[in-house]
């Protein structure tokens, strides 16, 4: 069965519905039937009134039937009606006009006064008999038993069951498929509100709304709060994982910042500056790259898709400042209004971390490109980012060792070695892969496709 | 050279006021936002390195406040958080450059001086006017190709002079950007330094590089190399 309550409410309604309308038909169709029927045995017995009426007996015993019959059909052969008079002997002593042709019916057992209708069905027609046995008196008052038959076939009574039954179910029919029809409107209209909220609810995840406004229904009020609560929830989460981090961050990195001091200031043997030198570098990079890591979010969440171009520029102005000795000349390639749904700080991270690293390293030159590519049969829709400088590059032995983590390139340049690794991490998180490629401008160049909504 | 430093950890502070002042810098340092907006906004400073992460004001909101009052030195944030969006809003609040925690002093000192340098409108380490040569960043100095000595003070005040020259230099701002509050301003040892210098860089006295400008204080009279 399908999941949606909407199709489930309508099998359900619609089985009870047929369930109903079928029972209804076969309900009236009984009682019609019977109704029928009933009236053809009245019709039989008032047929054998009027034989018992007209039948006379002789001084002989001898069975009389005077003829005119009150109903015409007994003298009319075919006409569906026929009656027949046995004796006590079993003999047929009379029969209408109308059963010509016609087999005589056996001689039935029954008791004075004893009425018996019987339903025959042969090859080509259905009758039903009512047999009766009755006392006729002579003139001289002696009595004799005779059996009568009376003789209908039922034709006319199928034909009017027949006819009955279908307009019976044309009705019904008709009544089921305009029922099923304001069925579906009435379900429809009813699960409305469920419709608006799982709707709202892409919205939010699409990031184009902040909560459930609560207008949905009275049993929908509790739902929605709760996922308002939720949503509050995951943020607040968040912002209050990312401060304790930061918080953490502050407290452990200052007293590092102490420590490399204090062996800068020469007090202390070469031996203790190198073991300090070395414990306190491996802290800060520790410390760097777990903070880092943790704070990526890595994931698509209920965030509005952002805007990747004010977002680039925004980096780009700021190490264009940073590295403004450098006067490089940047040139950017990014697709207007290119939307990216990732969570803000993983993207300032990632452009962040790769800007700077081109930067860096960059003599006169740096590139970035950014564009969204569209979905194929290999691949699915995402952006594409490709990031290139013209420094030295990172030699291929070495590119496994840069993109690991907690690994500086070169110790004397001053500043995250652990950037890539941190980009390299993020673009695993989201799913996407990150390759180094052969840059046209003879340095290191970066091509990092992620798959993901881009708007 | 005159360092503003706002921090608030107080063995990190003293580090820094220890490390820059035995480099030759006049240090002024404060352990909140609030007295380091008023030291910054009051005193002549040459360059700031200001923590974000303050217990009154933030380090973004000194920088702005600054910045809005039209105050230019260049300012050098210190952050423990290395997310790069407070990075960038450092720098958009008006930073110049950023070093993360934990650093090396050296680090530190060479990204000041870049700064300096730069606010001076300088791209290269290198001060050049005419003969007369400096390093910034090795703190070098070279008249002629020659090496010549100078003690902290003296390249503090020489590098001051040739990054402001054609200017009129009072004593009163020598004082100011070499030396602390606590210096006796009526002794005459700018006039002292002024005469070594002249006699360190010129002993022929062919250049005159140090113009006296009798009751308004000193010109360095050979034009920058830009």
């Amino acid at each position: 069965m399908s999941s949606s309550i909407q199709s489930r409410l309508v099998i359900s309604a619609s089985f009870i519905l047929f369930c109903f309308l079928g029972l209804a038909g076969f309900a009236l169709d009984a009682a019609y039937q019977k109704g029928a029927q009933n009236a053809l045995n009245e019709r039989l017995q008032i047929h054998l009134y009027s034989i018992l009426a007209a039948a006379e007996l002789s001084e002989e015993n001898k069975f009389l039937m005077p003829s005119g019959l009150s109903e015409p059909r007994f003298e009319q052969v075919d006409s569906g009606l026929s009656a027949y008079v046995f004796d006590e002997k079993g003999q047929l002593v009379w029969r209408s006009t109308s059963s010509a042709g016609k087999e005589v019916q056996e001689h039935k057992k029954l008791g004075i006064g004893e009425k018996n209708f019987i339903k025959k069905r042969l090859i080509n027609q259905a009758d039903i008999e009512l047999r009766f046995k009755a006392v006729l008196d002579n003139t001289s008052g002696f009595p004799s038993a005779f059996e009568f038959v009376v003789i209908e076939s039922t034709q006319s009574l199928d034909s009017q069951i027949s006819g009955f039954r279908a307009v019976l179910w044309q009705w019904l029919g008709g009544i089921a498929v305009l029922l099923l029809i304001v069925q579906f409107f009435i379900l429809r209209k009813s699960l409305e509100p469920l419709r608006k909220i799982v709707f709202d609810l892409e919205k939010i995840q699409a990031g184009d709304r902040e909560h459930l406004d609560n207008h949905y229904s009275e049993e929908l009020k509790d739902i929605a709060d709760t996922l308002n609560r939720l949503v509050d929830n995951e943020r607040n989460h968040l912002l209050r994982y990312r401060n304790t981090l930061a918080d953490l961050a502050h407290s452990l990195k200052t007293p590092i910042s102490v420590l490399t001091g204090l062996y800068e200031q020469g007090s202390l043997s070469t031996n203790d500056v190198a073991i300090l030198k070395k414990q306190t570098l491996q802290m800060r990079q520790s410390v760097d790259y777990q903070l880092q890591k943790a704070a990526v979010k890595g994931h698509q969440t209920l965030n509005k898709p952002l805007e990747l171009e004010p977002l680039i520029e925004q980096i780009l102005s700021s190490l264009d400042k940073v590295y403004s000795d450098k006067q490089l000349v940047v040139s950017t390639s990014i697709d207007k209004n290119i939307k990216f749904n990732a969570e803000k700080g993983d993207l300032f991270e990632l452009f962040g971390n790769l800007l700077d690293n081109a930067y860096k390293w960059a003599n006169s030159r740096v590139s970035i490109n950014v564009h969204s590519i569209e979905q194929t049969k290999n691949t699915p829709a995402g952006i594409q980012i490709i990031v290139e400088d013209d420094g030295p590059g990172i030699s291929a032995d070495r590119l496994s060792e840069v993109m690991q983590r907690g690994v500086r390139v070169d110790e004397s340049i001053a500043e995250n070695g652990i950037g890539l690794a941190i980009v390299n991490e993020l673009i695993g998180f989201y799913k996407g892969e990150m390759t180094s490629v052969e840059s046209s401008f003879g340095g290191q160049a970066w091509l990092i496709k992620i798959p993901g909504r881009a708007v | 050279m005159r360092v503003l430093i706002i921090e608030d950890d107080q063995s990190l502070q003293d580090l820094l006021v220890y490390s820059l002042t035995s480099k030759g810098y006049a240090v002024d340092a404060a352990s909140n936002g609030r007295d380091g907006l008023y030291m910054g906004t009051e005193y002549p400073i040459d360059v700031a390195i200001i923590d974000i992460g303050l217990p009154d004001i933030s380090g973004l909101e000194v920088i702005k406040s600054l910045r809005q009052k039209g105050i230019n030195f260049p300012v050098l944030i210190l952050t423990a958080r290395t997310r790069w969006e407070e990075k960038v809003e450092g720098l958009e609040a008006g930073a110049d450059d950023y070093v993360a925690k934990p650093f090396h002093i050296e680090e530190l000192l060479a990204r000041m001086n870049a700064l300096i340098r730069r606010s001076a409108g300088l791209s290269s380490p290198e001060v050049v006017c005419g003969p007369i040569k400096i390093n910034t960043s090795a703190q070098q100095v070279l008249a002629n190709d020659k090496p010549i000595d100078l003690t902290a003070y003296e390249y503090k005040m020489l590098e001051y002079m040739m990054i402001h020259s054609g200017r009129v230099i009072s004593k009163t701002e020598i004082i100011e950007h070499i030396y602390d509050q606590d210096f006796d301003r009526d002794s005459n040892v700018i006039e002292v330094f002024v005469g070594r210098l002249r006699k360190k860089l010129d002993p022929a006295d062919v250049l005159k590089p140090i113009e006296t400008l009798r009751g308004r204080g000193y010109r360095f009279t050979i034009p920058l190399n830009k």
